[in-house]
């Protein structure tokens, strides 16, 4: 009853490391930067990629 | 129901924009679609022309000649509807990333299903037989759902909230804005009390059972708020596990479900105004589009169901007040509040959260825009004319063919509805977090119950007349 396109999701990724639901202004404290990762996102913060950076990490 | 681990990381390629939220946002879309019918019809209209050709709908009919006689007259019309729809959902599902060739062929399957629930609700003895619509349609998707099952092609058509955002943005036009000026409140107060309530009773019992606060939080949420979107948007913001979701989400669903027939029922028995039970099922369903399905049923038992008092656009309109005015916009400030809560107070889990006041327009359900911009649009367009020459000329010739378009988009969210259900879903949600929620849904019922038949019931009364 829900959708994966419905604003008030905002931005929430899934942390692969933490198994967590993450919001698009989170950090991963075990963040560490991969060139892979580097080219995708370039904020340091952004969350767009949290969800990313945390699984890779 | 089952997207929800399959599309929410969000792109890699930064963080979002409003342009970029315009396109990739549903709610955005139902604002587009739902909208953009508005500003034809009102076009037309101003022109002395009017959508009714296109937004056709299924008149009574007492035997099955007689739907035959309405389909062989008017099939141009329905097939004109259905290119309708497929062109303004296609195009959405494009943007969105749905692959269109299998969202098109599901969605012609949902549209003929639906209108065929459309003819079943306008057979002169339906009511005796209880074969509303919406409760038709959720327990033939059930059915199907959960015998035959539904191939995955097809999932790409069963956009539940999609269609109900679509459809509430439509029924803004049956809302005068003075009368969401009234009633909004109202709505609020009532809305308040049970959610701040509800999510206590719910908070306080997941944690006396030992429950992670996290969960607590997501539960409490999805019970008092916006149901699954709630319990999702609050898991991003305090950093909840997957797992936790998926409960809270078994757990929404199936309440959702069991509200869905008992709510119109308990009503129906006790004699509610349709008004009166619309602010109760506002206040005590869990979902959008489960509460309509409910409020509509019951608004179909005006005028047919003996003892049911107002009219049937009184319970869907008192429960959207009640359910988006009153509960779902302030699903940002209540993650705002508990992310803070989290962050500040309890224990670290590896992933910071810098949530600002930001977040409050971040996760606003920006449809309900819509719903409010198709509202002040019919009001101006009807503000010149005398209540008898709205009745004589507004409704029939703009009001009355998008409600009907919004009984077709409710239609459609009713069917997917049932279509995504999984009953064997609701088996591995475990003991504690069903008590902790079951707490909430009674107190909630008896609460919602209380204050729409009691402390606000001469106000719900009156707007059904």
């Amino acid at each position: 009853m829900s959708s994966a396109w419905a604003s008030v999701r905002a931005d929430d990724g899934l942390c692969g490391r933490h198994d967590r639901y993450v919001s698009a202004s989170s950090d991963c404290e075990d963040y560490q930067p991969t060139r892979e990762v580097t080219g995708m996102a370039t904020a340091g913060s952004s969350a767009a990629g949290a969800a990313s950076r945390c699984s890779r990490a | 129901m089952t997207e929800i681990a399959e599309r929410s990381a969000p792109s890699a390629a930064g963080g979002s924009s409003f342009w970029s939220d315009v396109i990739r946002k549903e709610d955005w879309w139902a604002i587009w679609i739902g909208l953009g019918l508005v500003v034809v019809a009102a076009t037309l209209f101003a022109n002395g022309q009017s959508l009714k050709w296109i937004a056709i709908a299924p008149q009574k009919w007492s035997q099955l000649s007689q739907v035959g006689a309405q389909l062989r007259a008017h099939w141009l019309q329905y097939s004109s509807l259905l290119v309708l729809w497929s062109v303004l959902f296609g195009i959405a599902a494009a943007a969105l990333g749905i692959r269109v060739s299998r969202f098109l062929i599901s969605f012609a399957l949902i549209y003929v299903v639906a209108l065929a629930l459309y003819f079943l609700g306008l057979w002169d003895q339906a009511s005796r037989y209880n074969l509303e619509p919406p409760l038709v349609a959720l327990a033939l998707g059930l059915l199907i759902a959960n015998t035959l099952g539904v191939p995955k092609w097809a999932d790409a058509g069963l956009r539940v909230e999609f269609y109900v955002k679509t459809g509430i943005v439509l029924l803004g036009t049956s809302l005068p804005l003075t009368l969401v000026a009234w009633a909004g409140p109202v709505a609020i107060v009532q809305a308040a009390i049970v959610s701040l309530v509800t999510f206590g009773v719910i908070y306080l019992t997941a944690v006396r059972l030992g429950l992670d606060r996290r969960l607590a939080a997501v539960l409490g949420t999805g019970g008092a708020v916006c149901g699954v979107s709630g319990s999702i948007a609050v898991a991003g913001a305090v950093g909840a596990k997957r797992e936790h979701v998926s409960v809270a989400i078994s757990l929404v669903v199936a309440w959702a479900i069991v509200m869905i027939y008992a709510l119109p029922l308990a009503s129906r028995a006790l004699g509610l105004s349709t008004g009166v039970a619309g602010a109760w099922i506002g206040t005590s369903e869990f979902a959008d589009a489960a509460g309509l399905a409910a409020a509509q049923t019951y608004g179909g038992y005006a005028g047919n169901v003996p003892g049911i008092h107002g009219t049937a656009e009184a319970a869907v309109s008192a429960f959207t007040l009640m359910k988006v005015i009153g509960r779902d916009i302030w699903i940002g400030v209540w993650a705002l509040v508990l992310s803070l809560v989290a962050t500040a107070r309890w224990e670290s889990t590896g992933v910071r959260n810098r949530t600002g006041v930001a977040e409050i327009w971040r996760r606003f359900p920006k449809f309900v825009l819509g719903f409010l911009l198709a509202s002040a649009l019919v009001t101006w367009v009807a503000q010149g004319h005398s209540y008898a020459d709205y009745k004589q000329t507004v409704v029939p010739g703009l009001v009355a063919p998008l409600q009907a378009l919004r009984t077709w988009a409710f239609t459609f969210a009713f069917l997917s509805i049932g279509l995504t259900t999984r009953f064997r879903e609701f088996f591995s949600v475990g003991a504690r977090p069903f008590y902790a929620f079951t707490a909430g849904v009674a107190v909630n019922v008896v609460l919602g119950f209380f204050l729409s038949t009691h402390v606000f019931a001469d106000f719900w009364t009156r707007l059904g007349q």
